[in-house]
């Protein structure tokens, strides 16, 4: 398998009533603080807050390959913003996954 | 070669199912990436919350740079450590002793299989390098250390490639790896360099562990 463009599958749960914090959360912080660092969000996707289960929120990041992965990873752990945002966004979730997935051909 | 630690403390809330994956995930990541030598964990003692460390090594910069480039590194450790990670089970460090290692020749930080291991992260006042390399070399043979190596922590701005400075400071001057035949034998130790040292320790930090050797580990000095 080619491990590019490295796909990067965040999936978090967060209790309905705390989602839309959770959302503006990705929007105004943790989208703007990685795209800085040259990831590219391909799409946030949640679930229905109203179906009695917590909320899942999952944002699939795109970079070019893992060597770009490793250069971005540096950059945003540099970046105050980062330290921030994953504080509050730890605070938020009541669990969650992450999961690196590479297009497949055919 | 490069000699490296990585040192957190684990979430208490964390389940046991999770920490069982991160210890597998961690201690025998050799079988994923060759490059990693020397791979064995430890769930320390020690008087602050770090709990979990990972000792390991590099035979070069170019060898780090292909572990730091690995899918592994992203998909397995990663997913317990990035603070980012919806799966991380560590919590923030506030000792500011997270990566930290330093060059050595060749692996003399071996140890038997049961052996343990006291880190001691020390921050020196400048200039007090080779006075203590001299309290460290005499406490060794006081005790019976079974191994003790004391160096300047050279890595720990350097943990994107192994070699360029990332600026990020540390606290943590020097490294001192001090080998125990037991558990029994590390806990019964008594130091003395504290008293020896005065002034010349501004600070530092203690990990006591058992050794849990991971897949590549020699089980002879």
């Amino acid at each position: 398998m080619e491990h590019a463009p490295v796909h990067i599958v965040d999936t978090s749960l967060v209790a309905a009533q705390d989602h839309e914090r959770f959302l503006a959360l990705v929007r105004e912080e943790i989208v703007p603080t990685m795209t800085d660092a040259g990831i590219e969000c391909l799409s946030v996707l949640a679930s229905s807050p109203e179906i009695g289960e917590d909320v899942e929120v999952q944002v699939t990041w795109r970079v070019s390959d893992h060597q770009a992965w490793n250069v971005a990873r540096r950059d945003f752990f540099l970046d105050p913003r980062y330290h921030a945002f994953s504080a509050t966004a730890a605070s938020l979730r009541t669990g969650g996954r992450r999961r690196i997935l590479y297009p497949v051909e055919g | 070669m490069l000699r490296r630690y990585e040192i957190y403390p684990v979430d208490p809330a964390a389940s046991a199912e999770a920490r069982e994956a991160m210890n597998v995930g961690i201690r025998d990541c050799a079988n994923f990436i060759p490059e990693l030598l020397h791979s064995a964990i430890g769930h320390a003692e020690s008087e602050t919350n770090l709990n979990f460390v990972w000792e390991h090594a590099y035979q070069s910069p170019e060898h780090y740079q292909r572990y730091m480039r690995h899918p592994y590194h992203a998909a397995i450790l990663d997913r317990f450590l990035m603070n980012d990670s919806p799966e991380r089970i560590i919590v923030d460090n506030p000792h500011g002793l997270g990566l930290v290692g330093y060059d050595i020749d060749e692996p003399d930080y071996l140890l038997p299989a049961g052996a343990a291991r006291r880190l001691v992260a020390l921050q020196l006042a400048e200039g007090s390098q080779e006075r203590f390399a001299g309290i460290a070399k005499e406490e060794a043979e006081r005790c019976g250390m079974i191994n003790s190596i004391f160096e300047y922590n050279s890595f720990a701005a350097k943990w994107f490639d192994g070699e360029t400075d990332t600026g990020l400071p540390t606290n943590w001057t020097h490294l001192w790896e001090q080998g125990f035949a037991d558990l029994d034998a590390a806990r019964a130790y008594q130091p003395q360099w504290r008293e020896k040292a005065g002034d010349m320790v501004e600070d530092s930090i203690e990990l006591l562990y058992e050794l849990e050797a991971g897949v590549g580990y020699p089980e002879v000095k």
